[in-house]
């Protein structure tokens, strides 16, 4: 079974959420600390609840106001035929149509069956569940044995529980046996009986008392059939089926890592089920080194019968997992907003597996930057910033950098990050207006995008090689001589944009308007700096001209100061 | 028997099952369904069938999640009304044949849809339609749609389709039934009267119905059996008033039997059941059709009077129509709609008193405190104790329920009765062949059988299991068709 929409009203953190679901086995949720994420999968979890005494407090109510009701809802579909039974729910199926993920009264032509599933709790704290068609329907019971069979179970911080055979636990799916309860029984008598053969040894100071009692006992005339003993109550040592568990050798699995315990149990999860589970996983990484997140993704990946809603705040995760497998989690006061991150643009740039760029979807602000320059460009800047300057760095602003790797995807991409309810900026260059235009520009502005873009119509190398002071042009050749370990192929390229006149001996150049201009073209042309390595060393080596009092003003150090405002929250 | 139940068990096509009243065919039903894999859906068309098959089903100790028993009507609306996006229908309450009708198109169009026969395979493994005889071409239609998705067996006997009044549109045995459905069999033990200890009936029904099917006409002066005894009549009707209230009036029987007069079917058959109750003087009670027509205009009325004394007229001529000599046995004033003064010589003072308070505070309790009075003043019978029962019924539920009306007290009644079915309480009745239909008694006394169709007549035949009255103008009956 497969979930294909969620809902829920007045859940702890949530006031209002409706969520129609991706038809996909694994679904990522993302998004801030408190943005709900853990309180998304905690409402499937009691919708879904495998036994009748689930107990609700106060503080399950939004801002703790029982008055207000908690309803979950979700969409059920890929369902058995034993729930279209007319007995069970056969009178109750909606349809769903997976494309425009829309919910129709009946089923139909092209339409999946599914079903309509509600958990009401008022402020009798008395948890209801029901399937309906229609929101004002009563609808009919969803009974705890037919909730168990959606075979719902949340993976969270702790999960000792399915490591034992207790109610619903996972282990006891895969028990076949009817009467485990007889055989605890039995192991309740062996254990008395063992006490029995040890009474010598065990139970001979216990046994005096027990004569004394009796030689009361007889005084009073109170009847005694055989003779008065210690020994074990059988109610006493009722051996509780959750007090089976399992073991590697006398070790019991609950003492295992945290991650391990996880691991095992979601590999369990799979066996258990032969046919459907959905299998919530809070937090995937919490315990897990970077190659078993990858091995635990492999498994949820080639798992076709589960369902997976995943949480997770780790780069390492979203590597392993497609842009369409992630979804963001906004809140807004108790509204919240579940967005696909599968907008074109960025499906577009990140291609399959979140190869790069896996950090930016864990940072609220995002600075779209034009190529590898620019990105090698800003983390130059941030090293130097933060350890020359003292100023906070990116990662602690939360700030993470996207490639647009071109200019002519900066727009849509830049929108789509947007869209996707991130703070965004873009450091673009101006020297393509065909690509991306100052209009773009202005489009992005007025969707609160910060854009950084060098006046005149110039790329970063232009724009840097004319606006920092002359030391700065100087060590920038330096760097780029370092690069390319090879003078004559850079003189050359400067010569080409030169033209007549040009003096090969750099160590006699001064600053003259066209030196600046060819340094600049053949930076850009011969792509100097175009990795991002380069342009970090490269920004590393001018950071520290850019608080020259003699370029103040200049449109790459107003530019710069804009961007860094917007990192800063100025 | 058993063989016919291993092999409708097994039947995975669409077939019938020929079989005559009283030869076990819910006994068939049962034994075949304990027999089969999986649950079958059981339809039939009223729900005293209903509940003679889940008694059936109890006796046999046929697991009840084997078998799921609807009428055919509750079934069709039921889902119809689940999927009534795609159906079209809203109505929870079809008013008439035409409603009923457009609701088993509503539903034949459902069952074309793929969602829908899933529904359908998910719930059941197999179909049983019990009484065929009675389905409307529309039910029939249905039934052909499930027939596509289960596994479908369907028993009746042609000779018992009566019908009540026109637009029912009954299915043609011939055409519809044999046409459709491959033949699995006839029931050819007259379970019924053996088990009676009527055998010899029983054989010599068989005769009659093969008879009947032939169109041969049928001797009443020759080879009866012990049990069967006719009562010959003039052919003017007050002669054959007479022979009929006198064999009823002397019918002797064993005090724990129940006994059936039969008239025909028609409306003026309907009024001549109550006229002779009438004239019995509470000996037999005359039964009601299911609608309670009757029931539901004396609820109107009581519900329009304007003022108290036109309520309390209206009562009293509810009771007249129940009761034999309410008019004598009341004092003038009360029958009038007045308050009267309830002296010694006042007569039946019980019965003034309880109008009175009636008068004074006109409402369903002090109604059934009337009524109840009526009903104990000696020299009063109840003749129609049907209609009496039910609407001491209505005023009791009503009593329950005050948030209801009178009449929505009397919906509600009406409601439970169609699930209960009749409750058969008196030990003599008169009814006619429609309504007795189904049913089963220890005597039948056959009224004016000149008069009754070959299908009347066979249905009135086999009510009886211990033994059989034929009043009769001819001794030989020439029914027709």
């Amino acid at each position: 079974m497969k979930i294909r929409s969620l809902s829920i009203r007045n859940f702890r953190g949530i006031s209002e959420l409706a969520w129609a679901i991706p038809n996909a086995n694994i679904v990522c949720l993302i998004g801030r600390g408190d943005s709900t994420k853990s309180t998304i999968l905690e409402a499937l979890r009691r919708l879904f609840y495998p036994q009748w005494n689930l107990s609700f407090d106060d503080a399950d109510f939004h801002l703790c106001d029982p008055s207000r009701h908690i309803r979950i809802e979700a969409i059920l579909g890929d369902l058995p035929d034993a729930f279209r039974d007319l007995e069970k729910y056969g009178h109750w199926l909606c349809g769903w149509n997976l494309e425009t993920r829309k919910l129709m009264i009946d089923p139909g032509e092209g339409l999946e069956d599914v079903l309509r599933i509600r958990l009401d709790v008022a402020d009798d704290l008395e948890p209801s569940w029901s399937i309906i068609k229609n929101a004002e329907d009563e609808g009919v019971q969803f009974k705890a044995s037919d909730r168990a069979k959606v075979a719902v179970s949340l993976i969270g911080a702790v999960s000792d529980r399915h490591l034992t055979w207790s109610r619903g636990s996972i282990l006891s799916q895969l028990t076949e046996t009817e009467n485990i309860t007889s055989s605890l029984t039995s192991v309740a008598r062996a254990a008395k009986a063992a006490l029995d053969n040890r009474r010598g040894a065990d139970l001979a100071d216990f046994d005096a008392v027990a004569r004394a009692a009796e030689t009361t006992a007889r005084a009073l005339g109170v009847n005694v059939a055989a003779s008065y003993k210690t020994h074990l109550d059988t109610d006493a040592i009722n051996v509780r089926i959750g007090g089976l568990a399992l073991h590697d050798g006398d070790m019991p699995l609950r003492q295992l890592g945290l991650g391990s315990k996880r691991m095992l149990t979601t590999g369990l999860q799979k066996q258990a089920l032969r046919e459907q589970h959905i299998t919530l996983f809070d937090e995937v990484e919490v315990g897990l080194e970077p190659h078993r997140i990858a091995r635990l993704l492999k498994h949820f990946k080639e798992d076709a019968t589960g369902q997976y809603f995943l949480t997770t705040h780790s780069p390492v995760v979203l590597r392993e997992l497609n842009v369409g497998d992630l979804h963001i989690v906004h809140r807004n006061g108790g509204l919240i907003n579940v967005v696909a991150a599968k907008k074109p643009a960025i499906a577009e740039a990140v291609q399959g597996r979140i190869r790069v760029g896996a950090e930016a979807f864990l940072a609220p602000k995002i600075v779209v930057c034009e190529g590898a320059t620019e990105v090698g460009f800003l983390r130059g800047l941030d090293d130097y910033w933060h350890t020359s300057e003292h100023m906070e760095s990116f990662a602690y602003r939360g700030v993470a950098l996207f490639d647009a790797n071109g200019a002519g995807k900066i727009k849509d991409i830049a929108e789509n990050i947007k869209e996707l309810g991130y703070d965004v900026a873009v450091l673009a260059d101006s020297d393509a207006p065909n690509l991306f235009s100052e209009a773009d520009a202005q489009a992005l502005r007025d969707a609160s995008i910060t854009v950084t873009k060098w006046d005149n119509e110039l790329s970063i190398e232009e724009r840097i090689f004319f606006d920092v002071p002359w030391a700065g042009v100087m060590s920038s050749f330096e760097v780029a001589r370092e690069i390319w370990g090879n003078d004559q192929s850079l003189l050359d390229q400067l010569r080409t944009q030169f033209g007549q006149d040009f003096n090969r001996d750099f160590a006699r150049w001064v600053d003259t308007r066209e030196l600046r201009t060819a340094l600049g073209k053949a930076a850009k042309t011969g792509d100097w700096f175009k990795r991002q390595a380069w342009s970090q060393e490269w920004a590393l080596v001018i950071a520290g001209h850019l608080r020259d009092e003699a370029i103040r003003g200049c449109d790459l150090v107003r530019q710069l100061d804009g961007l860094r405002n917007w990192i800063d929250d100025v | 028997m058993c063989e016919l139940s291993d092999i409708l068990a097994a039947y995975r096509g669409a077939g019938f099952v020929m079989a005559p009243a009283g030869f076990g065919k819910t006994h068939l039903i049962a034994q075949a369904t304990a027999q089969s894999s999986g649950r079958q859906l059981i339809l039939t068309h009223t729900y005293a069938g209903v509940n003679a098959l889940r008694r059936k089903m109890r006796t046999l100790g046929v697991g009840e999640k084997l078998y799921r028993i609807e009428t055919i009507a509750s079934w069709s609306l039921r889902l119809a009304l689940s999927y009534s996006a795609t159906s079209g229908w809203v109505s929870e309450r079809p008013a008439d044949n035409e409603q009923w009708g457009e609701l088993y198109e509503a539903s034949s169009f459902l069952l074309d849809h793929e969602f829908i026969r899933r529904i359908v395979r998910s719930s059941y493994d197999g179909l049983y339609v019990d009484e065929y005889q009675d389905c409307s071409t529309g039910q029939h239609a249905v039934v052909l749609k499930l027939a596509r998705d289960l596994p479908c067996r369907v028993l009746g006997d042609p000779l018992q389709s009566l019908f009540d009044f026109a637009g029912q549109n009954p299915i043609d045995w011939r055409q519809d039934v044999e046409g459709s459905f491959e033949r699995l069999g006839v029931l050819e033990v007259p379970h019924r009267w053996i088990h009676a200890g009527a055998g010899d009936l029983g054989a010599w029904l068989r005769t009659i119905r093969t008879r009947l099917e032939q169109g041969q006409p049928i001797n009443l002066n020759m080879n009866l059996p012990r049990v069967v005894s006719v009562m010959q009549s003039h052919d003017d009707p007050q002669s054959l008033n007479r022979s009929q209230g006198n064999t009823c009036r002397y019918f002797q029987c064993d005090s724990s039997h129940t006994v059936i007069a039969i008239h025909k079917g028609s409306q003026e058959y309907k009024e001549k059941c109550h006229i002779l109750s009438r004239n019995l003087g509470g000996v037999f009670s005359s039964i009601e059709e299911v609608e309670g027509k009757a029931l539901f205009s004396f609820i109107r009325k009581i519900e329009r009077a304007r003022t108290e004394e036109e309520s309390l007229r209206e009562v009293i001529t509810f009771a007249k129509r129940c009761m034999t000599a309410v008019g004598q046995k009341l004092p003038a004033g009360t029958c009038r709609g007045e308050l009267v003064n309830v002296r010694a010589n006042t007569r039946n003072p019980f019965a003034a008193r309880a109008a009175n308070a009636y008068l004074a505070a006109s409402n369903s309790a002090t109604m059934a405190d009337f009524l109840l009075a009526l009903r104990e003043t000696a020299g009063i019978e109840v003749v129609r104790s049907d209609l009496f029962n039910r609407v001491l019924s209505v005023l009791r539920k009503h009593l329950l329920h005050p948030e209801l009306s009178l009449s929505e007290a009397a919906e509600k009644y009406q409601g439970e009765f169609r699930h209960k079915g009749r409750p058969v309480g008196r030990r003599k009745l008169i009814a006619t062949t429609l309504l007795v239909k189904g049913l089963e008694f220890d005597h039948a006394i056959i009224l004016d059988a000149a008069s009754l169709s070959k299908k009347e007549l066979y249905v009135a035949l086999t009510r009886g299991a211990r033994s059989l009255t034929i009043v009769s103008t001819n001794p030989v009956l020439t029914p027709a068709d």
